[in-house]
């Protein structure tokens, strides 16, 4: 392992620690599972890549029943309807595995979070006497899932309640936002801009009536 | 190549030594430039209309690119090999762009001129102290700088007092405002204050091989049709075309040479970054353009005994009285925004429009402004409302936070729609002349060469505190008035407990160390960036810079390195270089 490396992986660990006793209560609910550090850092993609020709130079690391179990979350944050398709449609999960496969430590700190967020469904759905959460009737992924979303409401109000909450709103940020910036998910919300204009000439007169100028 | 005697050597390619470079070869001297990091080229290199999906992360920043995966900038806060030092007590964030053209890659390029009360604050104003020089003596460099760039602003009856605006006959047209500009500029002239376009280095015509601005990629990632100024398309690349420039990239300059006396400059030492090897160059001028912080450092180093503490530092001042853009910001949400039909926000990567700084003599002492300077306002640009393609910090990110617990089909709602009502609004200010802002030579850490490292030092005043306290009234004020409701407001905790709540140098304005002035004993740079100790010596970045008004710096750096230009070509000619 090179120094920079072994840095890299140093102030991984020390940051996650960081991170545990920042979020306080959620303490207690990552203490529960081992730290997901990557003992051998991988490379970023360095200091000048090839703006032009992007590639990911670390290797996904999640597994099949990792990838199934997000999948599904994923479905939950993100549905199909009538406007739009749905995460799985647009494998999100994947775009998931990229960003908690990556060696830099925000996304490690995402990394220890998922994994350990993953690690209590699997935890749940055994006191359900089913083997993982894989395993669940899809209603009662739903409502594990829903108890994460009450969490949020609770906030911090206990060290269980704090960490899951920070679980939900991580998993949301990264299925939300590699949606949203699909193609499928731009149309949705009406982003009709990166085109060239030989002028640009401001809203058009309904929205200007719209909102009074 | 070590023994040959150049005419001028110019240290940095960025918007100052790109402006040397430019005028000087094109007015026929021999130039020898040296570039810190690679070469580069904006027009083959720039990722035009690339989506974030297709980098990784979607684009987001990490410690390989800070400003994004798609940002121009090779370097960053932190540069492998390249640290540097705070004092206790201090933050302090230096942003480095090693490459060709430097910082001029990613700029925003706003391009607000220096006004008379900012030339002569203390002669006008009563406060600060006055710059060597008058804005009717830079007046026709600015101008000049102008012309050369290719600026758009607004019509030059629309001026308001100390915000002077290029000439009708220079500017090119403005964009129109986007429909969040519209609300703001109505909502300003409810509270008195105008707006106008924004003066900004960006074709809206096209200008010699330049073309205009298409309105889509933003500008942080480079331009590769010419439309956003940078220095290697408008100032390298012609040049080069010329047969007096000779360019070394990965060059990193340490130490000035000069003769025995200390009063002459005989070249420079660098680093050849390919072989780490250390290399000299000679010549009969030297110009230090190395971004504002690194030429204080590199004068700094350049002790001997007849300078020890650094050439051209008999006054005591170099690295002393720096400055950085104060500033506040509110994210909000405009509920008017609500549910409108999709249409194009991205125009340019910047306000289109602005309010300049409008209390002025006794209408800022009614108003209790009692700070020297002031600030402007602005629609918060990058990712914010419809503005620029949907990014996960930028877009999504906010609209997340303002529906936390939200998801399936209620989420799919929400960010339908939010989205393009969630705005932010910005201010940005003058600094007040600090003592306690400078920067000496660590005594023990040094960079990956052996060469060592700046120590900053850095304490905010309470006259910055009531102006940023004053910016931050204002700017609850004009969101009030567009109806907005203020989601986000991170400089208020902070301005509670007197803290400004913003680290200096994260704007990356960071300037001063080497000022002006009219008396060698309280300036280190006469009055056309010459060194007073050191005749042939110039300083054409930021260094030189004497206050910091409430205006973008680059600007008025370009605007003084082209009268470093042309004071060298008449110096030469008159053979008293």
């Amino acid at each position: 392992m090179t120094t920079e490396q072994h840095r890299s992986m140093t102030i991984n660990r020390r940051r996650v620690l960081k991170l545990m006793a920042m979020t306080g209560g959620a303490a207690t609910f990552l203490q529960a599972y081992p730290l997901f550090a990557i003992e051998q850092a991988e490379p970023g993609y360095g200091r000048d890549p090839d703006l032009l020709h992007p590639r990911v130079p670390w290797g996904k690391s999640l597994s099949k029943a990792q990838l199934r179990a997000l999948a599904r979350l994923g479905d939950l944050i993100i549905p199909a309807d009538e406007h739009s398709p749905s995460a799985s449609d647009l494998d999100i999960a994947g775009f998931v595995n990229e960003w908690v496969s990556a060696p830099y430590p925000a996304q490690r700190d995402d990394r220890t979070i998922i994994l350990a967020g993953l690690e209590w469904l699997d935890k749940q759905a055994r006191r359900q006497r089913a083997k993982d959460f894989n395993s669940l009737a899809p209603a009662s992924q739903a409502s594990l899932f829903d108890g994460l979303a009450s969490a949020v409401k609770i906030g911090a109000a206990t060290s269980a309640t704090a960490g899951q909450a920070r679980f939900f709103e991580r998993l949301v940020y990264l299925f939300a936002g590699g949606f949203y910036t699909t193609a499928e998910g731009m149309a949705d919300i009406g982003y009709v801009g990166n085109v060239p204009l030989r002028t640009f000439d401001g809203p058009p007169a309904e929205i200007r009536r719209r909102i009074g100028v | 190549m070590n023994d040959m005697l150049h005419e001028v050597i110019v240290v940095g390619s960025g918007a100052g030594g790109g402006m040397v470079t430019y005028y000087l070869t094109r007015a026929g001297v021999n130039v020898l430039l040296l570039e810190a990091g690679r070469d580069y080229n904006p027009r083959t290199e720039t990722p035009m209309f690339n989506w974030p999906r297709e980098a990784p992360l979607r684009g987001e920043s990490t410690p390989d690119k800070q400003g994004g995966f798609y940002d121009a900038t090779i370097g960053g806060f932190s540069l492998p090999g390249e640290p540097y030092s705070t004092a206790e007590g201090t933050d302090f964030n230096w942003w480095r762009a090693r490459m060709l053209g430097g910082r001029t890659n990613h700029w925003g390029r706003q391009v607000p001129r220096y006004g008379p009360d900012d030339f002569k604050p203390y002669t006008n104003t009563g406060r600060e102290i006055d710059w060597p020089v008058s804005y009717e003596e830079m007046a026709r460099w600015y101008d000049r700088t102008e012309a050369l760039i290719g600026v758009f602003g607004p019509d030059e009856s629309e001026a308001i007092h100390n915000s002077p605006v290029p000439p009708n006959a220079i500017r090119q047209l403005p964009p129109a405002p986007r429909a969040s500009e519209l609300l703001f500029a109505k909502a300003c002239k409810e509270l008195g204050l105008k707006t106008h376009a924004h003066p900004t280095a960006i074709l809206t015509e096209p200008l010699g091989e330049r073309s205009a601005c298409f309105y889509a990629t933003n500008c942080v990632r480079g331009c590769s049709i010419g439309a956003a100024f940078d220095a290697v398309t408008g100032f390298i690349t012609p040049a080069r075309k010329t047969d007096k420039l000779k360019l070394i990239t990965e060059a990193v300059v340490f130490e000035v040479m000069a003769d025995k006396a200390g009063r002459k400059a005989t070249g420079v030492r660098y680093i050849d970054k390919k072989t780490g090897e250390r290399r000299e160059a000679r010549a009969r001028v030297v110009v230090l353009a190395a971004s504002a912080m690194e030429s204080c450092r590199i004068l700094l180093n350049s002790r001997s005994e007849a300078a020890p503490k650094g050439l051209g530092n008999s006054s005591g001042l170099v690295g002393r009285y720096l400055s950085d853009t104060t500033g506040a910001r509110l994210v909000v949400q405009l509920p008017s925004f609500e549910n409108l039909p999709p249409h194009n926000e991205d125009g340019v990567s910047q306000p289109h429009i602005y309010a300049p700084w409008w209390l002025h003599g006794t209408d800022k002492e009614k108003a209790g402004a009692d700070f020297s300077g002031g600030y402007k306002v602005e629609v918060l640009p990058y990712g914010n409302g419809r503005f620029g393609i949907p990014t996960l910090s930028g877009t999504v990110g906010p609209l997340l936070k303002f529906g936390r617990g939200l998801y399936g089909t209620a989420l799919k709602k929400h960010m339908r729609r939010y989205y393009g009502s969630i705005i932010g609004l910005r201010a940005l200010g003058s600094m007040t002349l600090n003592e306690h802002c400078f920067l000496t030579i660590d005594p023990t850490v040094k960079d990956r060469w052996g060469v060592s490292v700046p120590r900053f030092h850095w304490q905010w005043s309470d006259e910055d505190l009531r102006r940023c306290t004053h910016m931050h009234k204002t700017l609850h004020r004009v969101a009030r008035q567009m109806k907005a409701v203020v989601i986000e407001d991170h400089y208020a905790a902070a301005l509670d407990a007197g803290r400004l709540g913003y680290v200096a140098g994260g704007r990356s304005h960071e300037v001063g160390g080497c000022r002006m002035g009219d008396d060698p004993a309280r300036s280190v740079l006469n009055s056309h960036s010459c060194s007073w100790d050191v005749p042939n010596l110039y300083v054409a970045d930021g260094a030189p810079f004497v206050t910091h008004a409430e205006k973008n710096p680059t600007l008025t750096i370009m605007a003084l390195a082209m009268r470093v230009a042309d004071d060298i070509v008449h110096r030469l000619e008159a053979k008293t270089l």
